[in-house]
């Protein structure tokens, strides 16, 4: 005889205290610490300030320690902090072109003013694993200079120069802000920009990766790919003038797509754009690819039917927080609706036997 | 692009002064329509009237516009300039470049109908035949289900499909069938002008022949006024009351079916006639 | 158990009277009332990410969070029963975060937050239900689109709405829809009930309580004012019909409550309980008084 299981408040602290003493796993091995996560797994540190959109590493390292290393449980962990946290302010627009480069690459051209850096990348490795890690072993040190003060204009102003390139005009408004405000349908750019900064890195990897492969292709060039530091300046009322009140780091990404131009413009270059808090390379490059194929309507180009065409598909699916809920909600009783399912189909099946027998 | 667009606006303006001061019992009229697709001309300064219960045949050659002209009259397709007055059944005249969009969607599910060449772009091809044709009546209100079975099946019967088909979905029925159950879906909620894009276009001859017969019973019996997009004359020849004829986005012809047929004026006019004795 | 109490403590000082703040409250709020003054209509409302998943409740904990205030009674549940995991775990969250008097007895609570069902006791006037949501939108399985939906709602295009429902009767002979069954608020706007059973949507016509609605991931707001019409869709001829198993209760015996059923035994014999728990415990005591 089974006895129908009710009653979750015991059930529910068991299962929390035993997944704390999982999380620690075997207490012989040292406890993780958050420098440890914030120093060595960087890349995963950036990702989840991505897309948990609060750019904080120690919290970041905290939530990938707290989630057991599940970084879609670490960005919820972030975003359900961040939604708390006062909003006093916004600060001013970061000037990318001023950046402080680590990385900066263009596929466009060979040479460009304040050069071509490589920086601290996987590309060109090897993707051999290396089993001298296994042993603790000495800091490596990079011979190179890191950072240099070569001012790095943006590649893509030089094909503005020669109006190759369509301007992105200022349009005076106020980026939308769509964690205080709902998004609708038709969105604007900033809104479409925001909510892919914030969006899962394999959907839009995903998406991205659709259009190369013909589903509402646009061969883009990376005009550019920076990586690197810059101030955030917050205007003070009282002072008069802005200050700078942190250093974040960024990747940017700028591509350089065809247009065919119409009958009252002459055929130009057209932009994706990726910003994407850290080092998220992969990540930015998406978004860029997305933010382009999602223009086509300004353009007037065809719609061929393709996801990442479709703003409603991309936007309302990439954010990783809402899809994960909504996915494992599932999991909770649905007792009732399926008791209701139950006796329709039972009713239903009745029916159908006595025609039968009819 | 400016001057470009003045232009184009002066234009208008001088050729609305020669326009006839509309006729009171119109039921719809269009007028300088033009429609731009980049820099290609999809259709240009088209303008024209039908009375109720008239059908009218737009013909020409693919790539002519008439296909992109019926699109904007009938409302789908924004024009780029031109304005198109139906004259509902209050009798009140409405500019359909002028009304909202919910004024729009409610006048083309309650006055008009739309056939569209293939007929999958018309059809629910996942919804059964009497769901297809019952839709437009529960969308105007009807709650009986009874009656609308009966009506679909009314409906199946005079557009010459099998009543035990009704619940079927089209995806079942042959091209013919699903293009006569696309004119029944249309006609069930007694719209008084409906527009057609080759609606026997993609079928054979016999079918063609069935449905041109079906459908000028149905037009005549129902007064219900029509335009008929279409590149083949005996079609026209068979259900239009009055043609005008396009040749790249204008109106090179316009007049009576058979002034128009017996008697071409225009070169390009001419040129599709005898190309079509020829055959 | 010291060291919790004092965590506990903690965290009421870090957050708000029910965890949100006043500004995010006060949107909530225009929004509620915004939806009180349309009946049926989706609000859309800038929903805030709250720390539990979305689809978990986020929409009706950010309704509650709103309508709290310090002398209310809540009262948490899902699947009709106040013992249900994600019920307990509700009630707690507001219990930590408001430090509100909770309730099991449906008479007793001022507000109500519920998943999948209508307590079976009736609601008076001064009550608030508040539902979780996690689909608002009663058209969106026939039309994926927001941008058509809404067009579709203002319209009141809803042709579309019915065929499926003939479809259902020409193909089974019945409505097919068991649950989250469609209705038509104030004659007007076609609503989504939430995933209650169609059992419970007669409760909601003309009910004195206020009905309020939360989709947190969809970030939609809709609300019932008290005593609305509210109307199941149907045929004439094929009206609406209130459905369950037809069975009593094995614990208090009840005929006209919605009944779960549990499998008993490994040869998958059944038996049916009240999902409504504390209705059920009503109807034991009422039964052993008349024993008495």
């Amino acid at each position: 005889m089974y006895v129908a299981v009710k009653g979750g408040e015991v059930a529910i602290d068991n299962a929390h205290s035993w997944m704390s003493e999982i999380r620690r796993g075997d207490t012989s091995i040292p406890n993780i610490t958050l420098d440890q996560i914030s120093e060595q797994l960087t890349l995963g540190v950036d990702r989840v300030m991505s897309e948990g959109s609060l750019y904080d590493k120690d919290l970041a390292a905290l939530a990938i320690k707290q989630s057991r290393g599940d970084l879609i449980e670490a960005i919820f962990l972030l975003r359900a902090y961040r939604t708390t946290l006062t909003r006093f302010s916004y600060s001013k627009p970061v000037n990318t072109a001023n950046m402080t480069c680590l990385r900066r690459i263009s596929a466009t051209f060979k040479d460009i003013p304040g050069g071509q850096k490589l920086g601290p990348t996987f590309d060109y490795t090897h993707r051999l694993l290396d089993f001298k890690l296994l042993a603790e072993n000495e800091a490596p040190i990079s011979p190179t200079k890191k950072y240099n003060d070569n001012k790095m204009p943006h590649v893509l102003s030089f094909l503005n120069q020669e109006d190759l390139m369509q301007n992105e005009k200022d349009n005076n408004l106020d980026p939308i802000d769509i964690t205080r405000e709902p998004i609708s349908y038709p969105t604007s750019r900033s809104a479409r920009l925001q909510a892919l900064s914030r969006g899962d890195e394999g959907f839009l990897l995903g998406l991205a990766y659709s259009t190369q492969r013909g589903y509402a292709r646009n061969h883009a060039f990376v005009g550019e790919l920076r990586i690197g530091i810059v101030d955030i300046e917050l205007y003070i009322p009282e002072l008069g003038f802005e200050i700078n009140v942190a250093e974040i780091i960024l990747t940017e990404c700028e591509t350089v797509n065809q247009f065919q131009g119409s009958k009252i413009e002459p055929p130009q270059f057209t932009r994706g754009y990726g910003l994407v808090f850290g080092q998220t390379e992969r990540k930015a490059l998406a978004m860029a690819l997305i933010d382009r194929a999602l223009r086509w309507k300004e353009l007037g180009e065809d719609y061929s039917g393709a996801p990442a065409q479709d703003e409603e598909f991309v936007i309302s699916h990439c954010d990783n927080i809402q899809a994960t809920g909504f996915l494992e909600h599932i999991k909770l009783p649905h007792y009732v609706d399926f008791q209701s399912e139950l006796e329709l189909i039972r009713k239903i099946r009745a029916d159908a036997k006595v025609n039968m027998k009819r | 692009m400016f001057r470009h667009r003045l232009l184009q606006r002066t234009n208008q303006i001088k050729f609305k002064k020669r326009r006839l001061i509309m006729k009171q019992n119109f039921l719809f009229q269009a007028s300088n329509i033009s429609k731009y697709y980049g820099q290609n001309i999809g259709c240009k300064n088209v303008s024209l009237d039908i009375n109720p219960g008239e059908v009218l045949g737009i013909v020409g050659e693919s790539g002519s516009g008439k296909s992109t002209l019926l699109n904007c009259i009938y409302g789908n397709l924004e024009v780029d300039e031109g304005d198109i007055f139906l004259n509902d059944k209050s009798k009140t005249i409405l500019n359909f470049t002028k009304i909202s969009e919910p004024k729009l969607r409610l006048i083309q599910r309650s006055d008009l109908a739309f056939v569209h060449q293939n007929p999958r772009d018309g059809l629910r091809m996942n919804i059964s035949a009497g769901g297809n044709i019952g839709e437009r009546l529960m969308a105007i209100g009807h709650r009986n289900y009874g009656e609308i079975r009966q009506i679909a099946a009314n409906w199946l019967e005079k557009v010459e499909i099998d009543v035990s088909r009704i619940d079927d979905k089209p995806s079942t029925f042959s091209g013919g069938m699903q293009q006569r159950l696309q004119i029944a879906r249309n006609l069930v909620t007694r719209p008084r002008l409906i527009f057609m894009d080759e609606p026997t276009g993609g079928l054979d001859v016999s079918v063609q022949a069935k449905i041109l017969d079906l459908l000028r019973n149905l037009v005549r019996e129902l007064g219900i006024a029509a335009v008929i997009v279409t590149h083949d004359l005996a079609v026209v020849r068979l259900l239009a009351d009055r043609i005008i004829v396009m040749q790249n986005g204008n109106v090179i012809e316009a007049g009576l079916c058979d002034q128009v047929l017996d008697d071409p004026q225009h070169k390009y006019s001419q040129l599709l006639v005898s190309s079509v004795l020829q055959v | 158990m010291n060291e919790m109490s004092k965590n506990e403590n903690l965290d009421i000082q870090i957050y708000n009277f029910a965890y949100l703040d006043e500004n995010t409250k006060r949107m909530i709020r225009r929004a509620l009332l915004k939806a009180l003054c349309i009946p049926g209509y989706q609000v859309p409302f800038s929903s805030r990410e709250m720390p539990m998943p979305y689809g978990w409740g986020t929409g009706g904990i950010q309704v509650t969070s709103a309508c709290l205030i310090p002398k209310d009674i809540l009262k948490v549940i899902d699947q009709g029963a106040d013992d249900t995991t994600n019920a307990v775990s509700i009630r707690k969250f507001f219990q930590k975060t408001a430090n509100v008097a909770v309730t099991e007895k449906t008479s007793d609570a001022s507000l109500i937050q519920t998943r999948h069902r209508i307590p079976e006791t009736k609601l008076k006037e001064k009550q608030i239900l508040v539902y979780q949501v996690p689909i608002p939108e009663p058209l969106r399985f026939l039309e994926p689109r927001e941008t058509e939906t809404r067009k579709m709602h203002a319209l009141s295009e809803y042709g579309l709405m019915y065929v499926k429902l003939y479809e259902d009767i020409a193909k089974h002979g019945h409505i097919e829809t068991a649950y989250a069954y469609p209705v038509k608020t104030n004659g007007n706007y076609v609503t989504d009930p939430s995933p209650i059973p169609k059992f419970d949507n007669p409760k909601m016509n003309n009910s004195p309580a206020i009905q309020l609605f939360g989709a947190g991931r969809e970030q939609r707001i809709y609300a019932i004012p008290p005593y609305t019409n509210v109307k199941s869709l149907d045929f004439e001829d094929y009206p609406f019909e209130a459905m369950k198993a037809n069975f009593k209760c094995s614990i208090c015996g009840s005929s006209d409550s919605y009944l779960d059923e549990i499998i008993v035994s490994d040869d998958g014999k059944r038996s049916y309980i009240c999902s409504d728990t504390d209705y059920c415990k009503e109807q034991t005591k009422l039964n052993s008084k008349k024993e008495d």
